[in-house]
């Protein structure tokens, strides 16, 4: 599991997820996510594309951190799920608070 | 192709959330190794990691030395075989129902692990037998 930080300065927060979030990279990255994120109270990008495998404990880190900004009056997309992914995203019935973006134009505009 | 006689994979873990993942990864490389999509892999990974990490936190006052066992028979459908002793514990009658309506700042965020294995296609089903939970999941044909 790799997190790479592409932007935290400046007016939003982008994060690329590689791999699989599973229970141990949740383990691995969520207190440097959650610092990133949740923490950094801006809106957040959080490209998802090389993400091959996402189960519904990493989907709880997503759902916690977008939970806390959403209270802070922030927003956080969701960028270029794999199918199978996206299919774990839109069963969790959070689409309505967490969209979905095609690219960083999309997004920057579905958190403005 | 394995020889569908052989195809059935068990493997016998500790208790403990660090066994998890050699474990998954055992059953995922028998899982390719017969050939299986990947939309069944997916389904096994996302099923035991919920499953898995589910009764390692809250099945047992003390899972040190006990073990959870895990059966993949490939079918057709394919089905996975979870036996524990850990305490009694039925996720079709025993779960919290997740929280899908409503503001997303009052929803609990737990949950939503079954309900997305049964969202995905998955059938559950669960018995006691003696000192242990015997827990199925099917997945779907068409997967």
């Amino acid at each position: 599991m790799k997190m790479e930080i592409i932007q935290t300065d400046g007016s939003y927060t982008h994060i690329k997820l590689t791999g699989k979030l599973d229970i141990a990279a949740v383990e691995q990255i969520d207190i440097k996510f959650t610092a990133h994120v949740a923490a950094a109270r801006k809106p957040a990008i959080i490209d998802i594309s090389g993400l091959d495998f996402l189960s519904s404990l990493g989907l709880r880190t997503i759902l916690s951190n977008a939970k806390a900004l959403i209270a802070a009056q922030k927003k956080m997309v969701l960028m270029n799920p794999q199918p199978l992914v996206m299919r774990v995203v839109e069963t969790a019935g959070i689409l309505p608070f967490i969209p979905v973006a095609k690219t960083v134009d999309e997004a920057l505009t579905l958190i403005a | 192709m394995t020889d569908p006689a052989h195809a059935t994979c068990e493997v016998e873990m500790a208790a403990d959330h660090d066994a998890m993942a050699p474990a998954i990864d055992t059953i995922e490389a028998h899982l390719e190794a017969v050939d299986a999509t990947m939309k069944q892999i997916y389904m096994v990974r996302l099923a035991l990691d919920e499953l898995l990490s589910n009764t390692i936190k809250y099945g047992y006052d003390d899972p040190a030395g006990q073990t959870i066992r895990v059966r993949v028979e490939p079918g057709p459908p394919m089905t996975l075989v979870l036996t524990d002793a850990a305490r009694p514990f039925n996720p079709l009658t025993d779960a919290p129902a997740p929280v899908l309506e409503g503001r997303i700042e009052d929803r609990p965020i737990g949950g939503l692990g079954l309900h997305v294995i049964q969202s995905m296609g998955m059938t559950l089903n669960y018995r006691r037998d003696g000192v242990h939970n015997v827990l199925c999941v099917t997945l779907p044909a068409d997967s």
